[in-house]
């Protein structure tokens, strides 16, 4: 399974779509990191997606912290989770399968690891089975990018 | 009409009186439906933690349950001698939500560090200790079943067999060829006839399905190897492994300080008022603009949502329109369940000292397991239980419960004169025996998975499934959590 890299290629269609007004002189890179870039601002201010990806947490909030104290959760806190480099919350437990990764929690792997964390690293202890609905997941990140 | 509409009120007054005493009896103050967002119905685990999540998130709920307590198969024997677990105990290490609710509600976990005692066998009528089984004349399993002890039989080769490697596989259409009965995945690949009789003492091979027991053994493997570095074997006669890694000081396995009770109970309390004691739900009406809920008691209630946290045992009693259809249908009314039975007791000498015998032991005859807990420091005397599962619990639950506890110390005493006057019974308790769960848990039988597991818990209109039965990748306590977390996750998307 490859993992995109941090700054790596996104799926950026429906948001270079959606920005159809953005700069002509930028090269594309340029257009994609500045589309995510203000698709991501936008996701942060918008309520009703921070709402829906609120009750999303839902599925989430049993094993993960939304502070940087775990307290008694089994799972790693999520604060500052979006771009936390991969197994890194101290005192957390995390599989050798997790911990044998390097890369980072951009949006892109986080949306890749909540549609199925098994799939995208086999061997993981996270029971969650993935949220199948990509729009579902964009809330969530928005969410996850406000802790 | 005013007659007899006057006979009812009259008797409702006298209900009302009686009710003093009896609180249960108590019809509902007007005939007018009581309204909420969300009706859950059924105060076991599911139930509680999907009415907690929902009013987490501000949402109306009212909790219906049935009986006089909550917990449904999480019950602590409070009043009992050794205060025995008549349903779940164990929170793996793995229990996420089990550990959570427990560390939000200040219910304590400790260590299970009470161990089985080993465990001698008595088969065709002979006694072999367990060190002795492998090569015993009494084994005549074949080849490599030898080495599994008779109580272990089953699941050892289940183990052996099992292809799943996520906690989902068993839903994916790859592993329907599994969901077969355990009596023909084993002579499909074998099994010896000896080892299909003993695999047959505490689980009905041909109702159950192979795979529902492989994804089972899978969740407990996921446990067993829960932030650990080492693969571990999770093979145990019941429930979680218990093994300790070398050096480590955390135990794998916790119960709950005072009993599991304690955690339903505080659940309950956290729900305060909105939580309905003696509430037997007679019929789900969703026809109209909302769901009509009415209880036996004539108390009702008017919901936009309702959550089925009760066992399919018992929504079959349910009056539903529209109607269940299709899979779904066949599911409600035919998902398998199974009995366990277990009696308790204290040990005044240990018998084992007389006859070399280890202290526990598995029969292939009436008893099938007994077994004797290590003593904790500062008690005085172990404590045994009399475990009966599938088959053998469909057979002693067809006694009352004081000639099936005289039964068992008489048949105990019969194969083994030394126990005789030196185990004390305290108590005993049958899940089918129970009129609103009638089972300990679900059991698929074969061919169920691949007809309808994923059909199964589909919102039928206003309607939401919980309940360990509706688990997709969890097992024990953390299923029916699982189970309600789901359930209100569903209903949050859509209230």
């Amino acid at each position: 399974m490859k993992i995109p890299g941090n700054m790596g290629p996104i799926a950026a269609g429906a948001l270079c779509a959606a920005l159809l007004c953005g700069t002509a002189a930028l090269s594309l890179a340029d257009q994609d990191v500045q589309a995510r870039q203000d698709a991501a601002a936008d996701e942060t201010h918008d309520p009703r997606l921070l709402a829906q990806g609120k009750r999303l947490y839902i599925l989430c909030q049993a094993c993960h912290a939304t502070e940087a104290d775990p307290g008694d959760k089994i799972g790693p806190h999520l604060a500052g989770i979006v771009n936390r480099p991969v197994a890194s919350a101290e005192g957390s437990v995390y599989s050798d399968a997790l911990r044998a990764q390097d890369f980072v929690w951009s949006e892109e792997n986080l949306d890749l690891w909540l549609q199925r964390p098994a799939e995208m690293v086999p061997g993981t202890s996270m029971s969650f089975v993935g949220l199948p609905g990509e729009e579902l997941r964009r809330a969530l990140i928005a969410y996850l990018n406000t802790l | 009409m005013s007659v007899r509409r006057r006979q009812v009120l009259k008797g409702a007054l006298s209900l009302s009186a009686l009710s003093l005493s009896y609180p249960l009896l108590k019809p509902a103050a007007g005939f007018a439906a009581e309204k909420t967002t969300a009706l859950v119905i059924g105060g076991g685990l599911s139930g509680l933690n999907c009415a907690l999540l929902l009013s987490d998130f501000g949402i109306d709920v009212i909790l219906l349950e049935g009986s006089d307590r909550v917990g449904g198969r999480a019950h602590t024997a409070d009043g009992v001698e050794t205060r025995p677990e008549y349903g779940a105990s164990e929170v793996g290490r793995s229990y996420a939500r089990a550990i959570d609710l427990c560390s939000r509600l200040d219910v304590n976990l400790l260590p299970d560090i009470r161990s089985l005692m080993p465990m001698s066998n008595y088969v065709d009528g002979t006694w072999v200790r367990s060190g002795e089984w492998a090569d015993s004349p009494v084994n005549r399993m074949a080849d490599s079943e030898r080495e599994l002890p008779p109580l272990m039989v089953g699941m050892g080769l289940l183990s052996r067999l099992n292809p799943l490697k996520n906690l989902d596989d068993w839903l994916s259409p790859e592993f329907a060829g599994y969901d077969i009965s355990m009596r023909e995945l084993f002579m499909n690949n074998g099994v010896s006839d000896a080892a299909l009789r003993l695999a047959g003492v505490p689980m009905d091979l041909r109702m159950t399905s192979s795979l529902g027991m492989m994804q089972e053994r899978t969740r407990t493997l996921f446990d067993a190897n829960f932030g650990r570095t080492q693969t571990q074997a999770a093979d145990t006669p019941f429930g979680l492994a218990a093994t300790r890694e070398e050096g480590e000081e955390t135990f794998p396995v916790r119960t709950i300080e005072g009993g599991t009770s304690r955690l339903p109970e505080a659940m309950a309390a956290a729900l305060g008022d909105r939580v309905r004691l003696g509430k037997v739900v007679a019929e789900i009406d969703m026809s109209g603009s909302d769901a009509e809920i009415r209880c036996l008691d004539g108390s009702r209630y008017s919901a936009d949502f309702v959550v089925s946290a009760m066992p399919f045992t018992t929504l079959r009693n349910i009056s539903i329109s529209p109607e269940f259809a299709g899979r779904q249908a066949e599911a409600v009314l035919t998902l398998g369940y199974r009995g366990t039975t277990r009696a308790w007791g204290v040990i005044e000498k240990p018998y084992w000292e007389d006859d070399g015998l280890e202290p526990s032991f598995f029969t292939d005859e009436t008893i099938q397991t007994l077994v004797v807990l290590d003593k904790l420091p500062g008690e005085d005397t172990h404590r045994f239980s009399v475990i009966f599962t599938g088959p053998s619990s469909a057979r002693i639950d067809q006694l009352p419960d004081d000639q099936a506890l005289a039964l068992i110390e008489s048949e105990i005493a019969r194969i083994r004169p030394s126990t005789k006057g030196k185990m004390r019974f305290v108590d005993l308790y049958g899940w089918r025996k129970n009129p609103l769960i009638q089972g300990c848990r679900h059991l698929f039988r074969p061919g169920q998975i691949s007809r309808f597991a994923r059909e199964m818990i589909v919102p039928h209109h206003r309607l939401h499934f919980a309940g360990e039965h509706t688990r997709r990748m969890d097992f024990g306590m953390e299923a029916a959590l699982e189970s309600g977390e789901r359930a209100a996750f569903e209903i949050l998307q859509r209230a």
